[in-house]
C-alpha cells in the first residue's frame, strides 16, 4: 500500500502536481491502512480470537475434534470482524490523536533539526507534519487495538459465563464469540 | 431345660458385668466428613475404647451432646470394651469446632432422663466422661469464584480503555 | 345336630381366644432404615450410610446386631464406623441411629442392598429375630476423574487465560501509554515555558 502511493505520487506530481504535503494530508484522511498495519491488526485479531477457544476446551469442556469447524469458522469470522473495528477505531481517533500531538510533535521535531541549517523552513515543516501523521498512526494503532481487545473479551466473558451459561457449548461459543465481535465492529462504526 | 439355665445365666452375664466404671479413661479415634459437596449432610462418627480401672467391661452406655440423646453402639467384637457414637448433621447447620459428648452408663442416664423431663439443665448430670470430636468444616466450593475475578478485571481493563477513549475523543 | 353346633361354637371361640391370646403377646418389631445421604457418589470420596432402627413393637428389643455386608471389601473402605454393631436395648416406640462413612474403590453402577439385622423380640424370648432394612437401589458411582474435571475450580485454566490475555491489553496499552506521556510532557513544558515568556 505504501508503495503504490509512492509510485501514484510520482506520477501525480509529474501530471498534477500535487505536493508532498497534499499527498501525506490525502494518506491522512484516507481510511485504507498500510500493509504493515493490516498486517498488525489482522495478527492481533487473530491472537484474541483464539485465546477464547482455551477457555471452552479446558472450562466448557467441549469435545475439540467435534466443534472443530465451528471454531475455525468463529476464529476466521472474528479475526476479520475484530481487524475491521480495529481500523474503524483507529481512523476515528488518529484525528484526534493528531490535533492533540502537533505541537509537542512540532516542538521535538523542530528540536531535533534545530542544527540542521541545511534544511529549509519548508522541509522542516514536512518532517513535522510527517512526525505527526506517523505519531498519531501509532498512538491510534495501539489504542484500537488495545480498547477493542479489552471490548471483545470482556463481552465475550459475559456472554460465555454469565448470559449464556445454559447454552450447549457449540451454541454458546458461536453466539458468544458472534456477538462479541459483532458488538465489537458495531461500536466501531459510531461516530463517538 | 439346662438349655434354658444356660442361656438365662448367659443372659445375665452382662448385667454382672455391668457394674460401675470406675476411673474410665477414654482412647478415641473420631471422623468427620471433610467435603461438603458430594454429601449431602455431615456425619460424625467416634469410635472409642473405654478402659475401666475396675476392668468392667460390656456397660451399655449412652451419649448425650447439646440436650441430644444420642445412642452408643457396642462394635460387635470379641472386646467388650469398643464402641461407637455417630450422628449426622446438615451441612448448613454444622459449626466448625470441637464437639463435646457426655457419655452416661445406665445409672447416669437414667438421672439425666429425670433431668430433661423435670426441665433441669442437662448439665447438672455429671457424666461418666466426655469424648471430644473435632469438625473442621466442609470443603464448599473455592472462596474466589475465578470466573467472577476474570470477568471483572476484564470490565475494569475495558473501563480504563473507556475513559481514554472519551478523553481523546473530547 | 346339636353336637355339631357345639362343636363350631367350641371350634369359634378357640380360634377367638387364640387370636385374642396372640393380640396381648407383646414383642418387639424392628423397622431398619437404610439411607445414602449423598448428593453425588464419587469414586474415592466419602459415602454417608445412616441407619435407623425403629421399634414399632410394644416390648423393648434386645440384643439388637446390625451387620451391613453389602460393601464388598474389594470395592469399598471404610473411612469411619463400622459396619457391625451391636445395640444391648431399643426401647419401645423408640429410635436408634448409627452412621458409616464408606468410600468406593471403584467406580460403575452399585445397587446398595439392604443391611441384616438379628434382634430377640423380648428378655425372655430364645428365638432370635430376623430383618433387613431398606435397599437404597442402584447407584451409579462416578469417576473421579470426571467428577474433578467438571466441578473443580480450575484455577490452573483461569491463571493460564490471564497469562494468555495479559500481553494482547497491556502491551498496546503500554505502548500507547508511553507515547502519550512522552509527547503530553513536551507540550506540558511548552505550556510552561510559554507561561513564563
Amino acid at each position: 500500500m505504501g508503495q503504490k502511493s509512492r509510485d501514484s505520487k510520482d506520477r501525480k506530481d509529474k501530471d498534477l502536481g500535487f505536493t508532498k504535503e497534499e499527498e501525506i494530508l490525502l494518506q491522512d484522511f484516507s481510511r485504507n491502512v498500510s500493509t504493515k498495519s493490516s498486517a498488525l491488526f489482522y495478527g492481533n485479531a487473530f491472537i484474541v480470537s483464539v485465546i477464547p477457544l482455551w477457555l471452552y476446551w479446558r472450562i466448557h469442556m467441549v469435545d475439540v475434534y467435534s466443534t472443530l469447524i465451528w471454531f475455525i469458522l468463529g476464529t476466521a469470522a472474528s479475526t476479520y470482524l475484530v481487524a475491521f473495528a480495529y481500523k474503524n477505531t483507529k481512523f476515528i481517533l488518529k484525528h484526534k490523536i493528531a490535533i492533540k500531538r502537533e505541537e509537542a510533535v512540532a516542538r521535538e521535531v523542530n528540536r531535533k533539526l534545530a542544527d540542521d541549517k541545511k534544511m529549509s523552513k519548508k522541509e522542516k515543516d514536512e518532517r513535522a507534519l510527517w512526525k505527526k501523521n506517523e505519531v498519531a498512526d501509532y498512538e491510534a494503532t495501539t489504542f484500537s487495538i488495545f480498547y477493542n481487545n479489552a471490548l471483545f473479551l470482556t463481552i465475550m466473558m459475559l456472554f460465555s459465563f454469565y448470559l449464556l451459561r445454559s447454552f450447549t457449548p457449540t451454541a454458546n461459543y458461536l453466539f458468544s464469540i458472534g456477538s462479541a465481535c459483532g458488538l465489537a465492529a458495531l461500536l466501531s462504526t459510531g461516530t463517538q | 431345660m439346662w438349655s434354658f439355665v444356660v442361656s438365662l445365666t448367659i443372659l445375665q452375664l452382662p448385667l454382672l458385668f455391668a457394674a460401675q466404671c470406675t476411673n474410665p479413661e477414654i482412647t478415641s479415634l473420631s471422623y468427620t466428613t471433610q467435603d461438603g459437596m458430594v454429601v449431602s449432610e455431615v456425619a460424625f462418627i467416634s469410635e472409642f475404647t473405654l478402659e475401666c480401672a475396675n476392668k468392667a467391661s460390656g456397660l451399655t452406655l449412652y451419649g448425650e451432646i447439646d440436650g441430644k440423646i444420642l445412642p452408643v453402639m457396642k462394635v460387635d467384637d470379641r472386646v467388650h470394651n469398643k464402641y461407637q457414637v455417630s450422628w449426622t448433621e446438615e451441612i448448613k447447620k454444622a459449626h466448625s469446632g470441637d464437639y463435646v459428648i457426655g457419655l452416661y452408663d445406665e445409672e447416669g442416664f437414667s438421672n439425666l432422663k429425670k433431668a430433661i423431663r423435670g426441665g433441669e439443665d442437662p448439665k447438672s448430670v455429671a457424666p461418666l466422661t466426655t469424648i471430644t470430636v473435632n469438625y473442621s468444616g466442609a470443603y464448599l466450593g473455592p472462596w474466589i469464584n475465578c470466573e467472577f475475578l476474570a470477568a471483572v478485571s476484564l470490565i475494569g481493563a475495558w473501563y480504563v480503555a473507556f475513559v481514554h477513549k472519551s478523553k481523546l475523543l473530547s | 345336630m346339636w353336637s355339631k353346633k357345639l362343636f363350631i361354637i367350641a371350634l369359634l371361640g378357640l380360634l377367638t381366644c387364640c387370636s385374642c391370646g396372640e393380640e396381648e403377646v407383646s414383642a418387639a418389631r424392628l423397622l431398619i432404615s437404610k439411607h445414602i445421604l449423598n448428593k453425588y457418589l464419587v469414586q474415592d470420596m466419602d459415602i454417608v450410610v445412616k441407619y435407623t432402627l425403629y421399634n414399632v413393637g410394644n416390648v423393648a428389643a434386645q440384643d439388637v446386631v446390625l451387620i451391613d455386608d453389602s460393601f464388598p471389601t474389594d470395592s469399598f473402605i471404610t473411612a469411619g464406623g463400622q459396619l457391625g454393631v451391636r445395640i444391648d436395648r431399643i426401647p419401645p416406640g423408640g429410635n436408634v441411629s448409627h452412621t458409616v462413612v464408606v468410600r468406593p474403590t471403584k467406580y460403575g453402577h452399585f445397587n446398595f442392598s439392604s443391611a441384616n439385622c438379628q434382634y430377640k423380640s423380648s428378655e425372655t424370648a430364645e428365638e432370635i429375630q430376623n430383618a433387613i432394612s431398606s435397599e437404597p437401589g442402584e447407584g451409579r458411582i462416578i469417576n473421579f476423574r470426571d467428577y474433578d474435571k467438571k466441578f473443580s475450580p480450575h484455577v490452573l485454566d483461569w491463571a493460564a487465560f490471564a497469562i494468555m490475555t495479559m500481553p494482547s491489553i497491556i502491551i498496546p496499552f503500554i505502548l500507547f501509554w508511553s507515547s502519550k506521556t512522552k509527547y503530553e510532557t513536551i507540550a506540558k513544558q511548552k505550556k510552561e515555558k510559554s507561561l513564563k515568556d
